[in-house]
């Protein structure tokens, strides 16, 4: 396999570079220095045609702020956004709109993502009449597709938003998202509140849309099982960073940063025919994304952190074919300790 | 507290510390009725834990709702069947009496516990109310069995956490301070809806441990309302499997996920995730929608979304009955031949922990 940094970039549909999202709560002044929530605070990753990147982390870990930064949804204030190969970090209103049918987004509740005074087909054929997708007929034709797409039946189209049930709702939402043919769709949290019957029905939705339209997802989730089935590559979050990126087999099969296995061995068991797997409890809680600890922000609760980890923050590092990880321990002369997942 | 303790030993009875049976409960508004819990039996020894199990509108939160007494009526109305708590059918009691033994004997702890508490009094008020009103003790000695009781369930650093309004507790917190009052004055039975949907998985991971703990310490019966099977396997002894306001399968955890007996049961596993990733799998969901509980498909209500649904399934209700060593009781007309076709859970190996 070609080391990352060596494969072809032509198939990158979107690349992040160092992104920062700080949410200023004060200014420096009399009251003391500044103080600001450090959302997203210095995260690289690239997105590749037709994969799934799953962001992976607790509450709180910045991973919601990360996939809105990345549409530029809330201002980045800092780093740089690719998407098809064109900085969008700079662009202005204007500039940016013409971008966005690149990029588009299903959230997690689809009530409130979804006007109610609109019918199913106003919904989805929204984007069509903004961005002038052709005349009447053609959009007309465009939105019955796209009802046939995601498995809605073209009778409800007159339909208002409540009278569909929460799993037919996420597919109107996935229609409107496919509407212009994005390359890239993020999902933020787009399966966690439906029941897991329907669930699997949308989880396989997105799978052959996916594959049918080589689409490209950021799927956030804080739903280990679930991104472990959806992912392709899987970023792993903790308070505003990317603590490990990899192959989703090799995350499961070798975690290599502490912070990966503890949030594994605190998961509950996959297979719930599995009995008596005692979850390890990590203790604690997240810090403030306010002020994070110095040095690697895991170390307070980290039981295998030492001295140097309040004081350097490690680097976001290689440690195997296309397996980055942000640890000391990872880093040369100390051998990396993966935790058995058996 | 070992007060209490003697006394639920002097009772010593082994049958079940509630018994519900054939509960009904449906909601009338403008004409439409929702039966929304249709003849349901559930029960719970003490010291035994059962994970009540179900997707939303199962009636799984309804039928606890209904036997505390804190659904809302109208529009709901217990129209049937009766619920057995220590010898004495709740629903008979006044509900002065009700009231007097829930919060007592049963301790419930809810999903969201930010509305279970009340923001403008402080973590210990509240905490101390459960001692001032159900063992009518004095302001010092109540706060001093309050700090006890939080930190046994692992607040830290009470002293001053306790004069704290719940605001400043974060999520996993505020769960342990509601568990605290739940089990402060030693209830027989205690009641969680959804206690760690809202969670963390680590924080998650936590509060289950807590749970198992004090479960176990007090020799508590508990029921734990759940939507997820893994939560269910982790913690439950038995569990119940609620489908269109029905008991559609019950039984032994280990009996009950190694091979179901009950079509929807096995849709349910087929459509986690977790086990298709591991087995490398496309996941097979069950597929439609969950009925509308004004228009309960006739006969079997899981029929419509059935794999192996036959004429029989659509004309005649199949009841509740043991299949197989007795360990189990399924709903389902083919129980017997879904036992003998499905693989266990041995054969089908898995990898996941």
């Amino acid at each position: 396999m070609t080391p990352e940094h060596l494969r072809p970039d032509s198939d990158v549909v979107l690349r992040v570079q160092d992104l920062q999202k700080h949410f200023p709560l004060r200014r420096a002044g009399r009251h003391g220095p500044g103080l600001s929530i450090k959302a997203v605070d210095g995260v690289t990753f690239d997105v590749r045609r037709g994969e799934t990147i799953g962001v992976v982390g607790e509450s709180g870990c910045g991973k919601s702020t990360l996939g809105r930064a990345v549409m530029r949804l809330v201002e980045p204030t800092g780093g740089r956004i690719e998407l098809m190969g064109k900085d969008i970090t700079a662009l202005s209103r204007r500039e940016m709109r013409p971008m966005r049918r690149h990029v588009q987004m299903v959230f997690q509740d689809p009530l409130s993502s979804l006007n109610p005074r609109m019918t199913a087909r106003q919904i989805v054929e929204e984007p069509l009449h903004i961005f002038r997708w052709g005349d009447r007929a053609s959009i007309e034709k465009r939105s019955a597709m796209l009802f046939d797409h995601v498995g809605l039946p073209r009778a409800s189209l007159s339909k208002h938003a409540h009278e569909f049930s929460g799993g037919q709702r996420q597919r109107i939402a996935i229609a409107r998202a496919l509407a212009l043919n994005p390359s890239v769709v993020v999902c933020d949290e787009a399966v966690s509140a439906l029941d897991v019957s329907i669930q699997a029905q949308v989880l396989n939705l997105l799978q052959d849309l996916q594959k049918e339209l080589n689409l490209a997802y950021i799927f956030i989730t804080h739903d280990l099982s679930v991104v472990e089935y959806i992912s392709h590559r899987i970023a792993v979050m903790y308070l505003g960073r990317i603590v490990e990126l990899a192959d989703t087999r090799a995350l499961f099969d070798q975690p290599m940063h502490p912070y990966t296995q503890a949030l594994m061995s605190s998961a509950p068991s996959r297979d719930p025919r599995v009995l008596g797997a005692e979850r390890e409890v990590l203790a604690g809680e997240v810090p403030s994304p306010i002020s994070p600890p110095s040095g690697c922000r895991f170390r307070t609760r980290c039981t295998k952190a030492h001295d140097r980890c309040a004081v350097t923050s490690p680097a976001f590092r290689s440690v195997g074919s296309g397996h980055m990880a942000a640890c000391h321990l990872n880093e040369a002369g100390d051998a990396p300790i993966p935790d058995e997942v058996v | 507290m070992t007060r209490w303790k003697e006394f639920d030993v002097k009772r010593g009875s082994s049958g079940p510390l509630l018994q519900v049976q054939g509960l009904e409960v449906e909601f009338r508004t403008g004409g439409r009725v929702v039966h929304a819990v249709n003849g349901i039996d559930i029960d719970v020894r003490r010291g035994e834990t059962v994970a009540v199990l179900g997707e939303s509108g199962s009636g799984k939160s309804i039928t606890f709702e209904a036997i505390l007494g804190t659904l809302d009526s109208p529009p709901g109305h217990v129209t049937g069947g009766r619920a057995e708590f220590e010898g004495q059918n709740l629903f008979d009691l006044s509900p002065r009496r009700r009231r007097a033994i829930c919060g007592d004997r049963i301790g419930m702890i809810f999903q969201d516990p930010l509305s279970a508490l009340n923001p403008v009094y402080t973590v210990g008020w509240q905490m101390a109310e459960m001692y001032r009103v159900h063992r009518h003790l004095g302001r010092a000695e109540a706060r001093r069995q309050s700090m006890d009781m939080l930190a046994r369930v692992g607040i830290p650093d009470v002293q001053r956490r306790i004069d704290n309004y719940p605001h400043e507790f974060s999520g996993g917190m505020r769960q342990r301070l509601v568990i605290a009052m739940a089990l402060a004055v030693d209830p027989a039975l205690v009641i969680a809806d959804e206690p760690t949907t809202a969670l963390d998985v680590t924080v998650e991971a936590q509060i289950l441990a807590l749970l198992r703990d004090l479960q176990r310490e007090r020799g508590m019966g508990l029921i734990l309302i759940t939507h997820s099977m893994a939560v269910a396997a982790e913690i439950a002894d038995r569990i119940c499997v609620m489908y269109a306001g029905q008991v559609v399968e019950r039984g032994d955890v280990r009996t009950l996920f190694g091979s179901p007996a009950h079509p929807y049961t096995a849709g349910l596993l087929h459509s986690l995730p977790g086990v298709a990733a591991a087995r490398h799998r496309r996941l097979t969901p069950i597929p439609g929608q969950p009925p509308d509980l004004a228009h309960i498909p006739p006969g079997c209500p899981f029929h419509p979304r059935c794999p192996r649904a036959e004429a029989r399934c659509r004309a005649e209700p199949p009841a509740l009955r043991p299949v197989g060593d007795g360990q189990r009781e399924a709903a389902c007309h083919f129980a017997e031949e879904l036992l003998a076709a499905a693989p266990t859970a041995q054969q089908d190996e898995g990898h996941a922990r």
